[in-house]
């Protein structure tokens, strides 16, 4: 007989798979679209016209095809094979990087141009600029929209599945298809709201934590 | 100190700055007023490298300013502050030495900490710039300027964003550094002030030097009723 507790102990081995999944592109596509962001503001049209079709390329294609891309046409093109891990990885950074890229930059344009002016006269370069004056500035505004790209990461992992890894959802379904019961789903959805309460509530705190220099000469 | 030579400057073919000659002294006080859009901050911000010039030359310590070099002889406070709101106040002061000079941290602080005291702002160092009044921040950013031990200090309408009630606080602060022998140029609405401290002011408009002089020569003996008139308007 399958007790409720074994059902949970299961559904959270799926929620690990999750988790993992989720943690390796917000950990990893946070400082490569930080990256990202700061060549494409070195405004060398050769670099950027290149990222610019990437980025179409990213954002117009579904990630359900990019997961599938990587995991079944990477090992044809480059004849290797890769674990679904992998393959889940890369397809996930890959995106959340431009993603994220975009955000930052975007609150890069945001950043007031007398910022860098008081860099440039005090015999900052555009560099030193960049990473003491500009970047911090930019990430501090890019709070509220970094953190619905680190919950839309939760979602994404829902079509982990489709190349053979057991998440959260697939665990349910399994689970469901056996039983015949919604139970595990009921489960799995308190699981992802679960998830989803930490991910908002860590953001949160950063902002709080941030909330000193936020709000600029408000007085 | 500062020679500058027949500048001009053109903003998408506006003329904003048409053959401006300037000679600034060593220790001397240059007061630039006019009304907006005659050119004084332009030409603040040519001085310090912010805008490369057409025409002409200028050269500090008889040594041309290049348009891409930076120029940290020169220290310059603007109209609008801008402070780093990311860090509070001595990090606002101690960054640019430490990260373009090399500064150690100890040393930078210490230095950091003498120039509040300066400014009147020694128990403010851990606040940031959003817990400051607007005086107070351009205190603060005049510290951050001479952190850098400008030889002269340029001043962009220091006050013209602050309430008259603490216009007073930053005007003293600059009295003090013209007691001391700075080297400053100020382009400011502040007529009173102008008169008081300055050696030499300058009267742009439209682009040019209209007329420069002792203070006396301009506010008392005017008789250039388009200068007279302008100066009225501030008494």
């Amino acid at each position: 007989m399958n007790t409720l507790g074994s059902t949970i102990a299961y559904l959270l081995q799926g929620g690990l798979v999750t988790f993992s999944v989720w943690i390796v592109t917000i950990v990893c596509s946070l400082p490569l679209a930080a990256l990202v962001a700061y060549v494409r503001k070195m405004n060398n049209r050769a670099v950027n016209t290149i990222l610019g079709i990437y980025t179409t390329v990213i954002r117009g294609t579904p990630l359900l095809f990019q997961l599938i891309f990587v995991y079944f046409g990477l090992p044809i093109i480059l004849k290797v094979q890769i674990s679904p891990f992998v393959a889940a990885s890369i397809a996930f950074v890959n995106s959340w990087t431009i993603y994220m890229s975009e955000i930052i930059r975007g609150s890069i344009d945001g950043i007031d141009k007398g910022q860098y002016e008081a860099g440039r006269v005090l015999g900052m370069n555009y560099s030193q600029i960049m990473l003491n004056i500009v970047f911090p500035q930019a990430l501090v505004t890019a709070i509220p929209s970094l953190c619905n790209q680190a919950i839309e990461a939760i979602w994404g992992t829902s079509l982990l599945s489709t190349i053979g890894m057991d998440d959260v959802l697939k665990s349910a379904r399994v689970i469901l298809m056996r039983d015949f019961s919604v139970q595990p789903f009921i489960i799995a959805g308190g699981i992802y709201l679960l998830f989803n309460g930490a991910v908002v509530l860590l953001f949160k705190k950063i902002e709080e934590r941030t909330s000193r220099f936020k709000v600029q000469y408000a007085k | 100190m500062i020679s500058i030579q027949n500048i001009s400057k053109q903003f998408k073919g506006v003329s904003v700055l048409k053959n401006v000659t300037l000679e600034i002294k060593k220790g001397e006080v240059v007061g630039l007023i006019g009304p907006s859009g005659a050119g004084k901050s332009t030409l603040l911000r040519c001085i310090v490298n912010l805008e490369p010039i057409d025409e002409g030359c200028i050269c500090i310590d008889k040594k041309k300013i290049s348009n891409k070099g930076i120029q940290t002889k020169t220290g310059i406070v603007f109209q609008n502050f801008n402070l780093f709101p990311q860090i509070n106040v001595l990090e606002n002061i101690t960054l640019a030495p430490r990260i373009v000079r090399g500064v150690s941290k100890k040393n930078a602080d210490q230095q950091a900490r003498r120039l509040l005291l300066k400014v009147g702002l020694f128990d403010k160092a851990t606040q940031f710039p959003s817990e400051l009044s607007g005086g107070q921040i351009q205190r603060v950013a005049i510290a951050r300027a001479l952190a850098m031990n400008p030889e002269v200090l340029l001043f962009d309408e220091p006050t013209s964003a602050l309430d008259p009630e603490l216009t007073n606080e930053v005007l003293s602060v600059i009295k003090e550094l013209a007691k001391e022998n700075m080297t400053i140029v100020i382009a400011s609405h502040e007529m009173n002030f102008i008169k008081q401290i300055a050696d030499k002011v300058i009267f742009m408009e439209q682009g040019k030097i209209v007329t420069s002089g002792t203070p006396k020569d301009i506010f008392d003996g005017q008789t250039n009723t388009r200068i007279k008139k302008f100066i009225q308007l501030f008494n």
